[in-house]
């Protein structure tokens, strides 16, 4: 197999939704040589791009989206040793830390919007479920992202969205990043009143206001 | 502080039972002294428990630490708890629906084991809660026609137990009242109801039963009455089939001034609806209203002309004295 042929096949593994494949396609291509910032850019770039197309068309559906991404993340583990020993990295949109709030344990939402912002070229660093403000405000501190991303399903664990604004404001770190709220009970008034800087109402309007508010233009 | 707010008001408004839902230990003993407060010398709670609470599980298999801990403390005194399952089928669980009627079968029984471990014989509801995710956006569909059909699969389960069920049936995703908002309710509100449920939920919720509006629930006080009359079936025996009066009016005519019309009219034969509109087209358009709003002012008229019988003053001020309490000690 050519590397042309090898790049169609990842973006097609991530299509696919097939980690398995895209795994098996980023050993091959250390193995013969293809540059690792090649694979991914030329080949599993372009198949969750396809991936996002698609979703966005409304031709795929979540579960082909999160496998598409499940895929691209397995073969970027293979990668990325390699990027690294090469000291290289991969481009960029954005670095954002996510997670649910304090004393709601739902996991979904943020998951789902993980998945889009990491298939449309940010990382993301989930905190996972009932994460306390002060953590929130020390990954900001340590690990100065881009985006902080504050979910929430209850309309009483709601409130500790605006709770970890304040924690920021008071530590001193609120102008250094831009943050999101979302969740079912939330609205773009409340996203306002609490003081946040952005509010999507799902997982793909979710990467069109992290784009707005990190100035990113296509 | 908000939950035992709610709980004041609702007492000083009704005459009936009220259902709540708890998410901290410490909110529970202002709860239970305001319930003592309402029942004062008519008995204790455990023999008339006015209120009950709500506590979802939370899919995949898990409870919520401290709402699970405020629950057993409620059921502790015998205050009834409806535990909740909510999976999404595809997401929080199996995307068939038999896999998400599993899910939300054994999360209740994990509930239902842990009130009766802490409390031999508290009484517990079973919450029929299965629904889907929308795969388009990932938002929880409420009135989809998968939520009726897991819906009734889990009113079985909970007969099959031999206990009460509440079912998800009236909720809609609609945001406005209008056909979505019917349909969606009218559909798995009398898909659970035929299947026997005890309670239905989402009485007036719109937005998958995130917003309470009072014209919907005015409107689906009528989506009710023709559940209940759908519900109730059709008598057909001999005094029903009326096969004399047939052979009385005989040829033409017609049944209008028959005794048995009005008798049986009257005793409810006919479903009798409120709040729809069976006149002509000029008729309606004259009056120029639509549906919503003749609701809303059905609403503001229940408001205004509803008799609320109010709390003893003696019972009123104890409940302020526990508000005031609870204000000093909960954060």
């Amino acid at each position: 197999m050519n590397h042309s042929e090898l790049l169609e096949e990842m973006a097609q593994a991530v299509i696919d939704g097939d980690a398995e494949q895209a795994v098996a396609l980023a050993e091959q291509a250390l193995r013969e040589g293809l540059p690792p910032l090649r694979a991914i850019n030329e080949g599993f770039v372009k198949g969750i791009r396809e991936v996002g197309d698609c979703f966005g068309r409304g031709e795929f559906f979540l579960p082909e989206l999160v496998m598409g991404a499940e895929a691209m993340k397995a073969a970027l583990e293979i990668l990325e040793p390699e990027l690294a020993r090469r000291q290289e990295a991969r481009q960029r949109l954005g670095l954002a830390v996510s997670g649910t709030v304090q004393g709601d344990i739902h996991d979904i939402g943020k998951t789902l919007v993980g998945v889009m912002l990491s298939a449309n070229g940010f990382e993301v660093i989930d905190l996972g479920v009932n994460v306390p403000a002060a953590t929130f405000v020390e990954q900001v501190r340590q690990r100065r992202p881009d985006l902080l991303l504050l979910s929430a399903l209850i309309t009483t664990t709601m409130l500790r969205q605006g709770e970890v604004i304040r924690a920021l404001r008071e530590a001193g770190l609120r102008d250094q990043v831009k943050v999101m709220v979302g969740g079912a009970p939330t609205t773009p008034a409340w996203a306002r009143d609490i003081g946040a800087d952005g509010y999507a109402e799902n997982a793909g309007e979710a990467v069109v206001v992290a784009r707005q508010l990190l100035g990113i233009i296509e | 502080m908000r939950v035992l707010r709610h709980f004041q008001i609702g007492f000083a408004n009704t005459g009936k039972h009220y259902r709540t839902g708890v998410q901290r230990s410490e909110q529970a003993p202002y709860l239970l002294a305001m319930a003592d407060a309402l029942l004062g010398d008519r008995g204790r709670l455990r023999d008339r428990p006015i209120f009950s609470s709500i506590c979802c599980t939370v899919s995949p298999l898990q409870h919520d630490g401290p709402m699970t801990e405020a629950h057993l403390d409620l059921a502790a005194c015998g205050v009834p708890i409806l535990a909740y399952p909510m999976p999404l089928a595809g997401a929080t669980s199996p995307v068939t629906l038999a896999g998400a009627v599993l899910m939300n079968n054994v999360e209740f029984l994990s509930a239902l084991a842990l009130y009766q471990l802490a409390s031999p014989g508290a009484p517990v509801i079973y919450g029929a809660g299965g629904a889907t995710m929308d795969m388009r956006t990932g938002a929880y569909v409420a009135g989809g026609p998968e939520a009726g059909l897991i819906g009734i699969a889990l009113v079985q389960m909970a007969h099959y137990y031999g206990l009460p069920v509440n079912a998800g049936g009236l909720a809609t995703d609609a945001r406005t009242v209008g056909y979505q908002s019917g349909y969606e309710g009218l559909l798995n509100g009398l898909l659970v109801a035929l299947a026997g449920a005890d309670e239905v939920f989402g009485i007036g919720m719109l937005e998958s039963a995130q917003t309470l509006s009072l014209p919907h629930m005015v409107l689906d006080a009528e989506l009710c009455r023709v559940i209940r009359y759908v519900r109730r079936g059709m008598a057909a025996d001999d005094e029903h089939l009326m096969a004399d009066l047939i052979a009385r009016v005989g040829y033409g005519g017609h049944f209008l001034k028959e005794k048995e019309t009005r008798d049986y009219f009257r005793r409810g034969e006919h479903f009798l609806p409120q709040m729809i509109s069976h006149e002509a087209y000029e008729a309606w358009r004259a009056a120029g209203k639509s549906e919503e709003a003749v609701a809303a002012e059905r609403a503001r008229a229940l408001l205004r002309e509803h008799p609320v019988a109010p709390l003893a003053p003696e019972v009123a001020r104890e409940l302020e004295q526990i508000m005031a309490d609870a204000a000093e000690r909960l954060t």
